[in-house]
């Protein structure tokens, strides 16, 4: 069954690594949902995030090829439930929306959503979310005619049990 | 202790340090620096100057195929390194450990379309086992040793370094240090835990029907004293992979042929009925199994490989080891125990009657009045060479004969393009085979369409004077090709027909000692004329035009269903 797998990898903070990554996926003629590459806690290791539709045993073994890249350090693959992770939306809105009260309670309120920058045409409002907490929303703004853009970032994920330093022991 | 010296030479010295002595390259406008560096390592480094850039890293696999040590090849930047592409995904897809330096433009030039820039490391980015491009002179030395560490362990590839023209002529502070592999924190790495053993055994001391096939991770663990050792010791017949053959002697009593497409019928029948499959560095490719979900029904599988990616990857298995194929074999062969298996060899000896009776007795039978077979020229080179000879081939029919019907009693004697597949491999991985060993017999047997994709290389013969001996195999067609249209395109020949040089007069003019065989009777001594030339030989038999290479499983279909004829 396809469905969506999220792939953490530890790797050396180095040119060309990415490549390497999103080549993997690229032979097996598999499309990347969302990216997201920064830097870990330790110095010199980023930690790259990759979110794409795919059966267990692809996953499995794109893992498996990922982990011969010599500069990744570590790597394997969660569903969305295993692990914690967010997205950060940002909203461009029609500055309509502040007379609207009931909009502007649901925005602000309910939907967690916080004022970037007011301007006399656009309120731009950031939210955190899962991607479709994130996507939910803008179907709304969307729907009303009020949004004017959008954004989002790809995952930020921690792992509920596993440090990363205990699993960057990689063997020769 | 530490002096000053320019990128070049520093890149040079590193080398010698790796236990580099030769080099296949070709020179070109941006590695110049280091072509002027190499005028003063003459006494030290053997370069042996290509015709083709392809040339250069087919050589270089065919030197680390044959010797066991990391091929070396260089080009000059854009045409010369995109010119290495084919040679490095052919590395890659072998397992074959090369460190291939191409040159790039200055540092600061990079991304401007600059003369002769092409991105090598994009391009090489799915194809190599690891990547650098060096801007700085101050990182040659580490970069090259951890080039050779990276491209030698584990399981071997290929390895690019691309360095910039300003990096090559800036001077560094060179003092030469082994790469030795740390983890993010600068700490050594630890050793992997040996694999658990003990499961292996109880399961090959409970099979039946049990048989290894032999891949070439064998031969790149060094395992072949341990495979032998483990057969013997619980009297287990061995089959191997195209790459895995001459791990194990072909006059060894265990060995019992070839798997995969063009193998032999017990190996590919045994694997059906087999009851305990061990397959040691091996990767199940297509070729050797055929339909997935039909293979080796009855068998459960132990997978002894280095290289955890291979695990389940094109078969599920039962008992994957991950390790060095010989400290795996190691632990295994003392706790396994003798079983007669008389029922299982009966078996397989009545398969191998079957092979001689339908397919072998045929061609080599003599005055058969058809043209010449294939396989009685490979046959008659194996008899005249005596088994010791490093046989490399090309790729097609010329391959697959070479493959069934030579002869080898030493490991790294069989050398051919596998998981490519790659035409024009053949001449260029002779040359660089006989370079890696000078005193071995170095036998090229080659069809008319690959000689002719890298024919170039005889230039390179001329000028380095190697005794090759190359057995050419013309049938004007694109044998293999041809096979298949004949086969499933109802006979629809197109575009496999070839209109060919004189090859005498090619042969003549690169000063190539030669002979053209056309009769079955002259065969024989054509042979032992080529081999006991002094000198390169080309031999070219003329064979029969339209020869299939049977027996086949065709392409997607089970072991079980060979097919022995044209008739099907």
């Amino acid at each position: 069954m396809e469905r969506e797998y999220i792939v953490v990898a530890n790797v050396n903070n180095q040119i060309s690594v990415l490549n390497r990554i999103t080549s993997a996926y690229l032979k097996r003629h598999i499309n990347i949902e969302s990216l997201n590459v920064s830097e870990s806690y330790i110095k010199g290791i980023s930690t790259v995030v990759i979110s794409a539709i795919t059966s267990t045993d692809t996953v499995q073994k794109i893992v498996n090829q990922l982990d011969n890249i010599i500069d990744v350090y570590s790597v394997d693959f969660y569903l969305p439930e295993e692990i914690i992770y967010k997205e950060l939306a940002l909203y461009k809105v029609d500055s309509r929306i502040l007379t609207d009260k009931k909009e502007s309670a649901f925005l602000l309120t309910e939907s967690n959503g916080r004022i970037m920058e007011i301007s006399k045409e656009y309120v731009v409002i950031e939210k955190s979310g899962t991607r479709s907490e994130l996507e939910k929303l803008r179907d709304r703004l969307d729907i009303k005619g009020l949004l004017a853009g959008y954004s989002r970032s790809g995952n930020v994920v921690l792992h509920r049990e596993e440090s990363i330093t205990s699993i960057l022991q990689k063997v020769s | 202790m530490k002096r000053e010296i320019r990128g070049t030479e520093a890149l040079l010295l590193t080398l010698l340090e790796e236990g580099v002595n030769t080099v296949f390259g070709y020179p070109g406008g941006t590695i110049m620096p280091l072509y002027d560096e190499l005028y003063n390592f003459k006494e030290e480094i053997n370069h042996i100057l290509v015709r083709h850039e392809q040339g250069a890293v087919h050589a270089a696999e065919g030197f680390a195929r044959a010797t066991g040590k990391v091929g070396v090849c260089m080009a000059t930047s854009g045409p010369g390194a995109t010119n290495l592409v084919t040679g490095i995904e052919d590395a890659r897809i072998d397992s074959t450990p090369l460190v291939c330096v191409t040159a790039q433009v200055n540092a600061d030039k990079l991304g401007t379309d600059f003369f002769q820039e092409a991105d090598i490391i994009s391009i090489t980015i799915p194809i190599t086992k690891w990547s650098y491009q060096i801007t700085k002179a101050s990182e040659i030395t580490e970069i090259i040793s951890k080039a050779f560490y990276i491209a030698a362990s584990g399981r071997p590839g290929p390895v690019l370094v691309s360095i910039t023209k300003n990096a090559l002529i800036e001077d560094v502070d060179y003092q030469y240090k082994k790469y030795t592999p740390v983890n993010h924190l600068g700490e050594l790495l630890k050793k992997r835990d040996p694999a658990d053993t003990s499961e292996a055994v109880r399961m090959i001391n409970s099979a039946e029907k049990p048989m290894i096939i032999a891949g070439q991770g064998v031969i790149l663990s060094g395992a072949e004293k341990e495979l032998a050792k483990l057969a013997e010791k619980a009297n287990i017949p061995v089959v191997a992979t195209l790459l895995g053959i001459s791990a194990m002697p072909t006059g060894h009593p265990l060995f019992k042929g070839n798997v995969g497409m063009h193998g032999n019928i017990a190996p590919n029948k045994m694997t059906q009925k087999s009851d305990l499959i061990i397959a040691v560095g091996m990767r199940f490719s297509d070729r050797v199994t055929g339909n997935t979900s039909k293979y080796a029904p009855n068998a459960r599988i132990i997978h002894i490989d280095i290289d955890k990616a291979e695990f389940n990857k094109n078969i599920s298995v039962d008992l994957p080891l991950c390790g060095d194929a010989r400290e795996i074999l190691k632990k295994i062969i003392p706790n396994v125990e003798f079983r007669s298996r008389e029922e299982w060899f009966s078996y397989i000896d009545q398969k191998w009657e079957k092979e001689r009776r339908v397919i072998i007795d045929d061609l080599m039978r003599p005055g058969s009045g058809g043209g010449i077979s294939m396989a009685r020229a490979v046959d008659c080179v194996a008899r005249v060479a005596k088994g010791d000879a490093i046989v490399v081939t090309d790729v097609g029919q010329n391959q697959m004969f070479s493959a069934r019907y030579s002869k080898f009693r030493k490991t790294r004697s069989f050398i051919t393009s596998g998981g490519l597949g790659t035409m024009g491999y053949g001449l260029p991985a002779a040359i660089g085979a006989k370079v890696g060993m000078p005193d071995k017999e170095v036998v090229l047997i080659l069809g008319d369409g690959g000689f002719q994709m890298s024919i170039q290389e005889l230039g390179t013969i001329l000028q380095s004077g190697m005794k090759i001996k190359i057995l050419l195999l013309n049938n004007s067609y694109l044998g293999m090709v041809r096979q298949w249209q004949q086969l499933f395109f109802d006979r629809r020949y197109s575009y496999t027909d070839m209109i060919n040089p004189d090859f005498m007069k090619i042969a003549q003019a690169y000063k190539i000692p030669s002979r053209k065989v056309e009769h079955q009777s002259e065969l024989e001594k054509g042979v032992r004329e080529m081999i006991a030339s002094d000198s390169p030989f080309l031999l070219e038999v003329v064979v029969e035009k339209e020869e299939n290479v049977f027996p086949m499983v065709p392409n997607g279909a089970s072991l079980d269903e060979t097919i022995y004829n044209a008739n099907k």
